[in-house]
């Protein structure tokens, strides 16, 4: 059996070893790698720079711990970017069994020193989870104290200074919506884009996170304008890390991702030469000459 | 026979690391640290599923599905049916919202499927629920997916300024759309130009196809460094942020 065979027919597991082991040397040595931001993940940044201090910034985090290496990195760095800026935050899920993460990201975010004034109720909340997906995003477009009557906490929504003036979707400055699939970013399109378009001059922008997955599919909306912004998957997490300058996770973890492609580059280039070498000297593949 | 022993070998090896770890405090000896273990143990459990199928494996799986249920089942009434059913018309600020008893009895009448005779009235409530699916889904999906998306691809493909490199972009998405479009066309036989229109449409497809591919290894490997960098940082504690 030759080189090239013996190449294709290679044990998966094998694979599996080369791909763990290159993981976990990247993580203990990481090459810091640089991370080049994109224009949708740059438009988000922009978009939050942009805001004044005390605007509001809706972010539903709509995903589980299934997720978490991907969406939890890019929850903590946008809280951590609206609380820098002295914005406020309301946080909340789609997603009944992420919702004690979604509290964590928050904790995560608020355990700087910089926010240790950070007011719960003032600064921000956390709403909780609520599943019903479209019918929760319509609720919060005629009335958020109607579909969210308690906090996290269990306190009465009207009884927090911060949502005494937010009444529907349209009182907000900016809405994110970081997802891992259904109900998550198409719902927050489908259902809540009629009511944000409803504030005036300018409508109440709309801006995305999700899994890389799912990250194609979201790009004719940016293109169209429905949402104005991207972070896809780990990468869109890291850059966003990049951009506020606090590298986390998704930054450490870039590495590990970027040699675990250039490995699978190399195993697709491999597998395919040891296919057509193989196919042109014995007839096809399986070994049976002409 | 041989898979048993390893299986036994990597079982006892973990029970002594933890212990040891427990022991050194390396891990606390608390909610958190067992926590932990148990995450360690579940992560590893899964993952020997690459190496074959085996019980570990199954637990683990079984396990995930009994938990996020129960935990499902336990949030969805704390966090929905308490404050949105129970408190406004059982325990009331002011006077019960007498309404909520129409979606309540919709909910209860879906019970009546464990009982087959009875099984009929369940569909009433699915009736109401397709209805209202559709009626609040169809409107807004052909706005959102359709017209906008329509909107967007009609726009010219040069900009107010006059033809630029950038406009090449809006170009490349027009003879995309157009091709891919015609590639559903059935009614005419895909021969000659029409056939190599038609290629072209494939050639768009196998890029958004590959596109798709790429960032769906991105994050499944996303999803691997996750597991490991947990296993090296929290339960190891050989990583350090």
């Amino acid at each position: 059996m030759s080189v090239l065979t013996k190449l294709l027919a290679i044990d998966r597991r094998i694979i599996f070893l080369v791909i763990a082991a290159a993981v976990v040397l990247s993580l203990f040595f990481p090459m810091r790698l640089e991370v080049a931001v994109t224009p949708p993940v740059e438009s988000i940044y922009k978009t939050i720079e942009s805001l004044p201090e005390g605007s509001v910034v809706l972010v539903s985090n709509d995903y589980d711990p299934s997720s978490k290496p991907e969406l939890y990195p890019m929850s903590v760095a946008l809280f951590r970017h609206c609380f820098k800026k002295n914005l406020k935050v309301v946080a909340m899920t789609l997603w009944v069994t992420g919702e004690g993460l979604i509290a964590d990201a928050l904790n995560a975010a608020l355990k700087d020193e910089r926010f240790k004034d950070k007011k719960e109720g003032e600064d921000y909340v956390f709403l909780g989870a609520k599943v019903g997906g479209s019918a929760v995003i319509m609720g919060m477009g005629q009335d958020i104290a109607g579909t969210f009557p308690k906090d996290y906490k269990k306190r009465p929504v009207t009884d927090l200074p911060l949502m005494k003036n937010l009444k529907t979707l349209t009182d907000f400055d900016y809405v994110v919506s970081i997802a891992a699939g259904s109900p998550g970013v198409d719902d927050w399109v489908i259902y809540g884009s009629e009511y944000l378009r409803k504030k005036k001059p300018k409508r109440v922008e709309l801006a995305a996170g999700c899994t890389g997955v799912m990250a194609t599919q979201y790009y004719p909306y940016l293109d169209s304008g429905q949402i104005n912004g991207l972070l896809g998957g780990m990468k869109g997490a890291a850059e966003y890390e990049s951009l506020i300058q606090w590298k986390d996770q998704g930054t450490y973890q870039m590495d590990a991702e970027s040699v675990t492609h250039i490995i699978i580059i190399a195993f697709v280039i491999l597998g395919n030469i040891a296919y057509f070498t193989i196919r042109k000297s014995r007839g096809n593949v399986t070994g049976e000459a002409k | 026979m041989r898979g048993s022993t390893l299986f036994l070998l990597f079982a006892i090896a973990f029970v002594v690391l933890n212990a040891v770890f427990l022991i050194t405090q390396r891990l606390p000896f608390s909610e958190e640290g067992v926590g932990i273990i148990i995450a360690a143990g579940l992560t590893l459990a899964v993952y020997s599923f690459l190496y074959k199928d085996n019980p570990a494996f199954k637990f683990a799986e079984h396990l995930y599905i009994g938990v996020a249920i129960g935990y499902n089942m336990a949030v969805d009434w704390h966090a929905n049916l308490v404050p949105n059913l129970i408190d406004p018309l059982f325990s009331p600020k002011d006077e019960p919202d007498y309404t909520l008893v129409i979606p309540m009895a919709l909910g209860i009448l879906m019970f009546s499927r464990f009982v087959p005779k009875l099984l009929w009235l369940s569909r009433w409530t699915i009736a109401a629920i397709v209805g209202w699916g559709a009626g609040v889904a169809i409107p807004r999906s052909i706005t959102e997916n359709i017209l906008e998306q329509a909107k967007s691809s009609f726009s010219p493909v040069a900009g107010p300024d006059g033809f630029s490199l950038a406009n090449v972009a809006a170009i490349i998405c027009l003879i995309g759309v157009l091709s891919v479009l015609f590639y559903f066309f059935f009614s005419i036989e895909h021969k000659g130009a029409a056939g190599r229109f038609s290629r072209i449409g494939v050639w768009f497809l196998m890029v958004s196809f590959g596109a798709a591919f790429g960032y769906t290894v991105m994050a499944r490997m996303a999803l691997l460094i996750g597991r490991i960098w947990f296993l090296l940082a929290d339960w190891l504690k050989l990583l350090k942020v």
